[in-house]
């Protein structure tokens, strides 16, 4: 059972929102560092080892590449560490460009997290309370993509059988292409009459639509969202004050250590790891429970 | 009190010269099971639709219609909606939502109801239909049989006072179908709800039904009770719906008894062993001689979807005659599609040999499996329709064939000849009926003049005159040397037509044989006739041949 599944999702949006926009805005690496690891340990509490072997190559050469790409092209800065043909390579531009890195990892693993936590009943949800029409569009547009497939697919085979896919030569293939797509528009339409008809009868067009849904808002929930809500308060004010800004060139800004800064990236860190410290106390618990099955 | 009223009822399509109902009048009374019958196109689905005020379709419509007291254009919209129930034929296009759950919570979103009434109802409704299973799947997961259940259940938990049904079982293989007449019948019983259902496959439906009315161009020519169906087409001889009379009373039709009929098998058994000896067993069957020569042979297949998955097929061997129609049957999920795909060459077996005509299936090039040789008809035959016209459908695959315009011209008039579409050639091929669209779509497959016809599950969907008329033609086929291999779930069909029955369970095929033998020792999967019989006589499988017997051995004495 994971802590995810069982937060409301208003309280998960509310999370993942606040760590990625500061994640992406601010260039303050005090901030990148939890965004970064907070988004590390939340991924492989959600998707374990798998995840982290699929992934694992992928992200490092994303990483090395964006960080190496950076010294490469820009040569600003103060701090020359070597030249490559005529050119500075400074310790400025190397910094900055693990920062970006840092920053496009962070965002990538965040979002890798939004995709497993917020499933289409979650995101239906949200969309419900905004506009329950808006949310029946989302839900129908959802079935329709995997049902399309399937009739194209159906649709090659049987063509297939029929010799007119037999050959391989290109302008054939393409023609068959195209036999398909008419076929799948007309089979789209005559099954919208139907699809038409049922959201009709079973009322689609009266007035004052309600949503149903099985999410309930539980202390737990609440807790998730004054906690965000605090961090943000606080990340606020130090935004406001200009904690957040960073600059690499020409020379590495000194790091403000003032109390807005550091009252601010530290409720950032509470932020950033809330979610995974959540997973592991439930993945613990849930041992617990377990044993006494 | 009676629910609904229908006085007068006619109806014309725009532009269409004939109406399509003509001064149609009856009414149901609350918590009754009625039965809507008819051929295809007799009027009996604009019927049933013009009872719906929000999918009524358009035309001129005079008479009046009455639903629980107030005129049809009266109706609160909020009580429209909800109080009466409607279920189409094609389960997946019913579907709105992407997730079960969503599906049943729709309707009463739509009605604006609370959300923790919406839960309750919800629930209920999941837990009365079993659905509770599989609540948060999916919707295109679910099986056809699922999807049914659930676009009725998604009307139900609307509470509606009626329910219309519109073939509902038409595209469901027979023991899901069993399953959702059940659920209709504890409906009608348990609760009390009145059920219209229009259907032409009567053998399920008409023992549970109150009453029955019979819908012929347009007019209701018989309602009333449905055991005295049968003394309607005793006026009417010939009449095509006597094909869709349940098993029981077909036999009751053909020993020429009068009056109340017996509509199950239980009292289609006792009406046989009440009034007739059993003295003679069983019949002479003449066999039809086949001839053994081998089309295509199958040795020690094995067949699975994915590496990490089991086998779907398990050493499957068969031999497939020229000139035969061979019949497989087998329940779901047991195989039976997979095996067509591998016969058909459009999948192939990892362990195992397919042979057509003495050479390997892979030895094919593409183009020439699928020219003269092989061609498969598929369960959806909307698959194949990719044109304006059915003709010009057929012109298309001529010319990929390579034929020229006169050439092409004669074969289309020869396969439409030979299938009866002729006068179909200009409709649009999605405008035709179930039957009429198999029949084009066989028309289609046979312009590449193949030896070997494969067809999956052809007899979904279609009325029972369609069905005669299917098997008809691939009986000229057969007798052309054109062999025909049909996969399906109908016993009736493969006692009926098959020269030989193969059955496929757990992917294995446990035996080959005629059907007079493969159906004669089965229990469960066999005829209704045959279960009548059980017992009684040996060897009967077809309503014919329990007439026959019964026939030769006379009425008993003294009674009656």
């Amino acid at each position: 059972m994971k802590h995810s599944d069982i937060l409301h999702p208003v309280s998960s949006t509310f999370c993942f929102l606040s760590v990625l926009t500061v994640a992406m805005f601010a260039q303050n690496p005090v901030f990148r560092l939890p965004a970064l690891l907070g988004g590390i340990a939340f991924y492989f509490c959600l998707d374990g080892k798998n995840g982290l072997r699929r992934n694992i190559v992928g992200d490092m050469i994303l990483f090395i590449l964006v960080a190496v790409t950076n010294p490469l092209f820009v040569h600003n800065g103060v701090t020359p560490l070597f030249f490559l043909n005529g050119n500075a390579i400074t310790l400025e531009a190397v910094l900055c460009g693990i920062d970006i890195s840092a920053m496009l990892l962070s965002v990538v693993l965040w979002f890798r997290c939004v995709n497993i936590v917020m499933t289409s009943d979650k995101l239906l949800y949200l969309f419900g309370k905004l506009s329950p029409r808006i949310s029946i569009l989302l839900s129908s547009a959802l079935r329709f993509v995997p049902l399309f497939r399937e009739q194209a697919r159906k649709i090659r085979t049987a063509q297939k059988a029929l010799g007119l896919y037999a050959s391989d030569s290109i302008t054939d293939r393409i023609r068959a292409s195209c036999r398909t797509y008419s076929a799948l528009v007309s089979w789209a339409l005559e099954n919208a009459v139907d699809t038409g008809a049922s959201m009709k009868g079973r009322g689609y067009e009266l007035h004052g639509r309600t949503f149903y849904s099985s999410y309930k808002l539980k202390a737990a929930d609440i807790a998730v969202l004054l906690v965000t809500a605090a961090s943000d308060i606080t990340v606020g004010i130090a935004a406001a004050n200009g904690s957040l800004g960073f600059s690499f060139y020409p020379r590495i800004t000194e790091p403000k250590a003032d109390l807005a800064t550091i009252a601010a990236a530290t409720a950032f860190c509470i932020i950033s790891f809330l979610p995974s410290v959540l997973e592991a106390k439930e993945a613990v618990l849930w041992r617990y429970y377990r044993s006494k099955i | 009190m009676a629910i609904l009223q229908v006085e007068n009822l006619t109806f014309t399509y725009p532009e269409a010269k004939l109406p399509a109902l003509t001064e149609v009048s009856f009414s149901i009374e609350e918590g009754e099971f009625t039965v809507i019958c008819g051929m295809s196109g007799c009027g009996k689905s604009t019927l049933l639709s013009l009872i719906k005020r929000e999918t009524a379709p358009f035309g001129n419509k005079k008479g009046k219609i009455v639903f629980d007291g107030s005129l049809q254009e009266n109706l609160d919209n909020r009580a429209s909606c909800s109080d009466i129930g409607f279920v189409r034929q094609r389960p997946e296009s019913q579907i709105v939502t992407d997730k079960v759950w969503h599906e049943l919570a729709f309707g009463l979103e739509s009605l604006g109801l609370p959300s923790p009434v919406i839960r309750r109802r919800v629930a209920e409704t999941a837990t009365f239909f079993g659905i509770d299973r599989w609540y948060n799947k999916k919707t295109t997961e679910l099986s056809g049989g699922q999807k049914q259940l659930l676009n009725l259940a998604a009307v139900t938990v609307m509470h509606p006072k009626l329910l219309l049904l519109d073939e509902p079982t038409a595209q469901l293989d027979p023991i899901a179908s069993s399953d959702f007449i059940n659920t209709l019948r504890k409906l009608n019983r348990e609760l009390g709800l009145t059920v219209l259902l229009v259907e032409h496959r009567l053998e399920d439906v008409l023992p549970i039904a109150d009453r029955v009315l019979l819908v012929d161009e347009g007019k209701i020519v018989f309602d009333g009770s449905p055991h005295l169906l049968t003394d309607f087409f005793d006026e009417n001889a010939g009449h095509p719906m006597e094909y869709a009379l349940p098993s029981a009373a077909r036999i009751f039709r053909m020993l020429g008894s009068h009056g109340s009929s017996p509509l199950t098998v239980r009292d289609g058994h006792t009406y046989l062993t009440r009034n007739y000896n059993n003295t003679v067993r069983s019949l002479d069957k003449k066999q039809k001689t086949t001839t053994a020569e081998n089309e295509m042979s199958v040795k020690d297949v094995y067949f699975r979807y994915e590496k990490s998955e089991s086998d779907v097929l398990r050493g499957i061997s068969l031999d497939i005659h020229k000139g035969e129609h061979l019949c497989i049957l087998g329940g779901n999920g047991t195989g039976k599609t997979t095996l067509l795909n591998i016969l058909s060459g459009l999948m192939k077996p990892y362990r195992g040999k397919v042979t057509l005509g003495g050479k390997t299936l892979t030895k094919y090039s593409q183009a020439e499996l699928y020219r003269n040789n092989l061609a498969m008809l598929p369960q959806d035959p909307q698959l194949l329709f990719l044109k304006k016209t059915v003709r010009e459908d057929l012109c298309e695959v001529g010319k990929a064939l390579g034929h020229g315009k006169d050439e092409t011209e004669a074969l289309i008039n020869s396969a439409a000849e030979e299938t009866g579409i002729t006068q179909l050639l200009d409709r649009h091929p999605y405008d035709l009926s179930g039957g009429e669209q198999q029949k084009a779509a066989l028309a289609k497959i046979l312009l590449t003049q193949p030896r070997i016809v494969f067809l999956d599950e052809p007899t979904k969907g279609i009325d029972p005159y369609g069905r005669k008329q299917l098997a008809e033609i691939l009986r000229s086929l057969n007798a052309k040397g054109v062999t025909t291999v049909t996969v399906t779930h109908d016993a009736e069909f493969a006692a009926e037509y098959a020269d030989r029955c193969a059955f496929l369970f757990n992917g294995e095929i446990i035996s080959t044989d005629i059907p007079g033998d493969f159906f004669a020792d089965n229990i469960f999967y066999t005829t209704a006739a045959s279960r009548i019989a059980r017992g009684f006589f040996d060897n009967a499988v077809l309503c014919g041949e329990v007439a026959e017997l019964c026939r030769i051995n006379g009425r008993r004495n003294g009674e009656i």
